[in-house]
């Protein structure tokens, strides 16, 4: 971003106060919420395939999967 | 509050017709010419089945509708076609993005005779015998003036073949239209039955405003529509028509295939991805096995919608992302029903096609539903509640039986829960549009020029 400080200087004048504010992930930043929601994918692809799997090829698909 | 006027609403909206009006026929109407068009609504006003309930039944019933193209080819002035909603205005072809019509469903693949801007009037005939309904689709035809062609005809109906006593079965096998809301008013439509209304706190159903469905009555808000102005907008109704193509052989080998390498029951398979068996019972209340006594025709059949989904919060009963659990939540999304009582759509759909035989051929649902307002309740239900799984903890996943692209994979939760993948799209959309079923005085008024 070419001027940082002016960026956050606009959204602070342009900022309207409330008293009420929702968030789902409280905390959680957005790159993580984008990171969760990446695994939450990865994970659902997984699942079916692993869930026909003996104990060993499981353990070794989730291994090769890098969802550990 | 108003009791709905039921001699100028239009007949099968708030009350059905019932299944004995098994043979059905969409006769969708271009018009070229529009005084030649008006002419045609004005003497159809004074023949359309109403709402006032029969002394006896008629062999036929017929009904009309226009959609927004429509109403401009009869020669509705402008500031009248502006001022009904965007969704009607823009046809069901221009949201194929929201309602997931896409790939196989685009609107580009539609059947040629049922593409966008073709369908102006639809006039449907619904008969308890087929001659019945031949003769009516005659005379429509013989009747029609220079300038008023028909565009396409769909005959949909019962499926007599795999009709089993008095239950209505669609081409997957599943009894269908089991939980039609309750309207609160005292004739117009089934009232007080358990599980069709709205789930309140004290555990009780409330029957739904009827001007949820039609526009000049309060709706759950207390709110009366605006728009359309009158006369239209009174005892009108927002129709919904979808020619949906479903693929048996394909669902059928699908369970066949999961239910070997998942060593579970076809059936068990087919009811925990719709949240009903096929007989009808329901998941939430029999979850493990069939009950005939949980059927249309079962001795316990005053019950078949007596769930919530408040005790099953975790899906181990009826799955969370299961088909009727997505169109129709009740109090799945918590607060009771206060957060699903204004998305609630009454379906008249009749299947299509020959019933499945081992070959595919050309078959699936007319869908057909009503409400006050297409975008809130349809389109809502479809885009939001089948075709995504936001609203239910399900991230991405799709509805397993909604048209276009087919989802990942649908979870039955439980104990050991099982995934069910590589679901393929077994519905299929080839056509339709968004309709306007007026009132009676409204189709008077059009076929007078009073709108022109």
């Amino acid at each position: 971003m070419a001027d940082r400080a002016a960026f956050i200087r606009y959204l602070k004048r342009h900022s309207v106060r409330t008293d009420l504010f929702v968030s789902a992930y409280p905390g959680a930043s957005l790159p993580e919420v984008r990171r969760g929601l990446e695994l939450r994918e990865r994970l659902g692809d997984f699942a079916p395939r692993a869930q026909t799997m003996s104990a060993e090829k499981l353990q070794a698909a989730f291994r090769r999967s890098g969802l550990a | 509050m108003p009791d709905v006027d039921q001699a100028d609403l239009q007949g099968n909206i708030l009350c059905g017709y019932g299944n004995s009006f098994a043979h059905v026929l969409h006769a969708f109407l271009r018009v070229d010419d529009a005084a030649a068009g008006r002419g045609l609504i004005g003497e159809l006003a004074g023949e359309v089945t109403t709402a006032v309930p029969w002394a006896e039944k008629p062999l036929e019933t017929l009904n009309v509708a226009t959609s927004h193209c429509g109403l401009r080819a009869l020669g509705v002035r402008g500031d009248v076609l502006d001022r009904f909603p965007e969704e009607f205005r823009a046809g069901m072809a221009a949201h194929a993005d929201v309602l997931g019509d896409v790939d196989d469903s685009a609107p580009e693949r539609w059947q040629d005779t049922l593409r966008p801007g073709g369908l102006h009037l639809l006039v449907t005939m619904a008969a308890r015998t087929d001659p019945a309904r031949d003769a009516a689709a005659k005379r429509l035809r013989e009747r029609l003036p220079p300038g008023v062609a028909v565009a396409h005809e769909e005959p949909a109906g019962v499926l007599l073949e795999i009709r089993h006593d008095e239950v209505v079965r669609e081409h997957f096998g599943f009894a269908d239209g089991l939980s039609q809301p309750t309207i609160d008013d005292p004739r117009a439509g089934p009232r007080d039955q358990e599980g069709r209304g709205t789930p309140t706190k004290d555990d009780a159903w409330d029957d739904i405003a009827p001007g949820e469905f039609v526009l000049g009555y309060p709706d759950e808000d207390g709110l009366v529509a605006s728009d359309p102005p009158d006369p239209l907008r009174r005892n009108g109704s927002f129709m919904v028509v979808r020619k949906l193509h479903q693929a048996v052989g394909p669902f059928e080998s699908y369970l066949r295939e999961t239910a070997s390498a998942l060593d579970l029951s076809e059936e068990y398979l087919a009811a925990k991805m719709v949240g009903r068996w096929r007989s009808g019972a329901p998941l939430s209340l029999s979850p493990d096995r069939d009950d005939p006594e949980l059927t249309p025709t079962g001795e316990r059949k005053g019950e078949l919608n007596a769930f919530r989904y408040g005790s099953d919060g975790d899906g181990s009963r009826c799955p969370l992302g299961a088909h009727i659990r997505r169109a129709n939540p009740r109090d799945a999304l918590g607060w009771h029903g206060v957060l699903t009582k204004r998305h609630r759509v009454i379906r008249r759909g009749m299947p299509y096609g020959p019933a499945y035989d081992g070959r595919e051929a050309d078959r699936g649902l007319m869908f057909v539903c009503y409400q006050a307002s297409i975008a809130r309740q349809f389109e809502f239900i479809q885009s939001l509640w089948l075709n995504d799984g936001d609203p239910f903890g399900l991230g991405s996943d799709r509805d397993p039986l909604a048209n276009g692209v087919p989802s990942r994979k649908m979870t039955i939760q439980g104990r050991r829960p099982r995934f069910l993948a590589s679901l393929s799209s077994f519905v299929t959309t080839r056509g339709g549009d968004y309709f306007f079923a007026p009132g009676i005085e409204a189709m008077r008024a059009l076929g007078a020029g009073e709108v022109s």
